[in-house]
């Protein structure tokens, strides 16, 4: 009996010798257990290409505990499910894909609510450039960019005139009573939440990454679209960006969320009338000529930065900085159509030496 | 004489120790030198469910996990450079998957943006393969998938 227990006692010293060297021998930074890379979800907002990857979702060095990458997960993938225009889900009874094809008044889910009175309140604050009842429009000039030998067939100014007024005619309100939520959704206009959605799923996952205090993170919604806390890599802990329509540029920033509107992946050129259009329309002219071919916004707020770096792309510096700026967001603005393309840089705009 | 009669007594105790001894060093070795797998590769999601894993060292060994979903496609129908080619079928339109000694492209998707399209062939973690229309997204397991980004030669950590 004593020889029993005298080996037992061996051998479990032995198991956890063995446990320890397995333990010690693999590094925090391993891909299966820091998930540096994790694609944890993509799901679209808008019909277009959004990206989600958790890197560096790390706590002073440590792995952010799995729940944490859950509830992102989660989170993101909901308020996909509530902007989806293409499908509806099981569990959710009123979308995106419900309030275009239909009119009426529906009782709706409070995150729904709160993402619906965002983009009302982005109406507000870009004076209408930005609305989400613009769907119409800017599907008539997606559906026109050619694919696969297809030719350019640019929308007729009816065409145009045509869904600006299926959009004017549509609307849109909210409203809240007791303790329910309800969107009255009239006319024919198909909600698009292209210059929204991102950004807003990124001003939800900060705020859990700091209800749970995570220091050490970058999460990129599709690099339009990308918040970052600290780099553990760097001394100053800045993450390095660069811009890939700018070349050489690169710009510091940590704690911060970083919109960004491009032509590049989506437009079309016309070759015969020498002009470029893109997938971000005017709703009040119809005009899909961008102002600019790249707007990079910095801020605190991820949800605004996504909205104002739609709107300074359709409009360029015919709009007004110097509100926003006072407001804590910087700017760059660049158009590779002209002679000299660097058209605006906000004074405080972190971009590094070269 | 002590020894001696100690050693009698527990003799049993003492070859079991060595044994479990020889064990443990043995064990240890073996984890300390065992190779660590720097096979690079990517998984294909489409929603939470992996169709495919892409495996870069040696295309030929791509696993298909749902084979009603992945369809393995002639590579020399879609050029020289590429060593394999699938398709898949994403929530609304098939895609098609290509691997070559750049990397991984999406040759083709119907999504109306075609952004992931447009990345052409790479193995860039900092710009991650996704086609949200389609709810497809690529994630990289592996060596590649635990390189820090700060480690790449250009200095930047993201690219917008």
């Amino acid at each position: 009996m004593a020889r029993m227990k005298k080996s037992f006692s061996l051998l479990l010293f032995s198991l956890l010798v063995l446990a320890s060297c397995e333990g010690s021998s693999s590094s925090s930074l391993s891909s299966s257990e820091a998930k540096k890379y994790v694609v944890s979800t993509a799901h679209d907002y808008y019909s277009y290409a959004v990206t989600t990857s958790f890197q560096f979702l790390r706590e002073e060095g440590e792995v952010a505990p799995s729940d944490v990458y859950d509830e992102i997960t989660s989170d993101f993938a909901l308020g996909s499910r509530y902007m989806d225009t293409n499908l509806s889900y099981g569990g959710i009874q009123v979308n995106a894909k419900t309030l275009s094809e239909k009119e009426g008044t529906f009782e709706i889910d409070k995150a729904f609510y709160d993402i619906l009175s965002f983009a009302l309140e982005a109406e507000e604050m870009t004076d209408g450039y930005i609305d989400i009842l613009s769907g119409n429009l800017n599907w008539l000039w997606k559906d026109s960019f050619p694919k696969d030998g297809e030719t350019f067939s640019r929308p007729t100014e009816e065409e145009i005139s045509s869904s600006i007024l299926e959009m004017q005619e549509s609307s849109l309100t909210l409203e809240e009573k007791n303790g329910k939520y309800y969107a009255t959704k009239e006319g024919s206009a198909l909600l698009d939440f292209g210059a929204i959605g991102k950004g807003y799923a990124l001003m939800r996952l900060k705020e859990i990454c700091e209800d749970n205090q995570l220091t050490y993170y970058l999460i990129n919604a599709g690099s339009s679209s990308i918040l970052v806390g600290e780099n553990p890599y760097a001394e100053d802990r800045t993450f390095t960006v660069g811009v890939s329509d700018v070349e050489g540029m690169k710009f510091k920033v940590k704690n911060e969320a970083i919109g960004t509107s491009s032509v590049t992946n989506q437009h079309y050129f016309d070759v015969s009338a020498n002009t470029l259009y893109s997938h971000v329309v005017n709703p009040k002219t119809g005009n899909a000529v961008p102002a600019l071919t790249t707007a990079i916004v910095l801020g605190e707020n991820a949800a605004i930065c996504d909205v104002l770096s739609t709107y300074f792309l359709m409009l360029g510096e015919s709009a007004d900085v110097s509100a926003f700026e006072e407001m804590g967001y910087s700017f760059f603005f660049y158009d590779n159509r002209r002679s000299d393309p660097s058209v605006y840089l906000s004074e405080d705009f972190p971009i590094t030496e070269e | 004489m002590k020894a001696k009669a100690f050693l009698q007594k527990h003799l049993g105790d003492i070859i079991l120790f060595f044994v479990l001894l020889f064990a443990t060093t043995l064990g240890t070795i073996f984890l300390l030198l065992a190779p660590t797998s720097s096979a690079s590769g990517a998984n294909i999601f489409c929603d939470d469910v992996c169709l495919l894993y892409l495996n870069l060292s040696s295309p030929q060994e791509s696993v298909i996990y749902e084979e009603e979903r992945v369809k393995e496609l002639d590579p020399s129908l879609y050029g020289e450079e590429v060593e394999a080619a699938y398709e898949i079928e994403g929530a609304l339109t098939p895609m098609v998957f290509a691997i070559s000694q750049e990397g991984i492209a999406v040759l083709s998707s119907g999504c109306p943006s075609q952004y992931c399209v447009s990345l052409g062939y790479t193995l860039d973690p900092r710009k991650p393969i996704v086609c949200a229309y389609n709810h497809v997204h690529v994630e990289y397991v592996g060596e590649i998938a635990s390189l820090p980004p700060s480690s790449s030669s250009s200095g930047v950590d993201i690219i917008v």
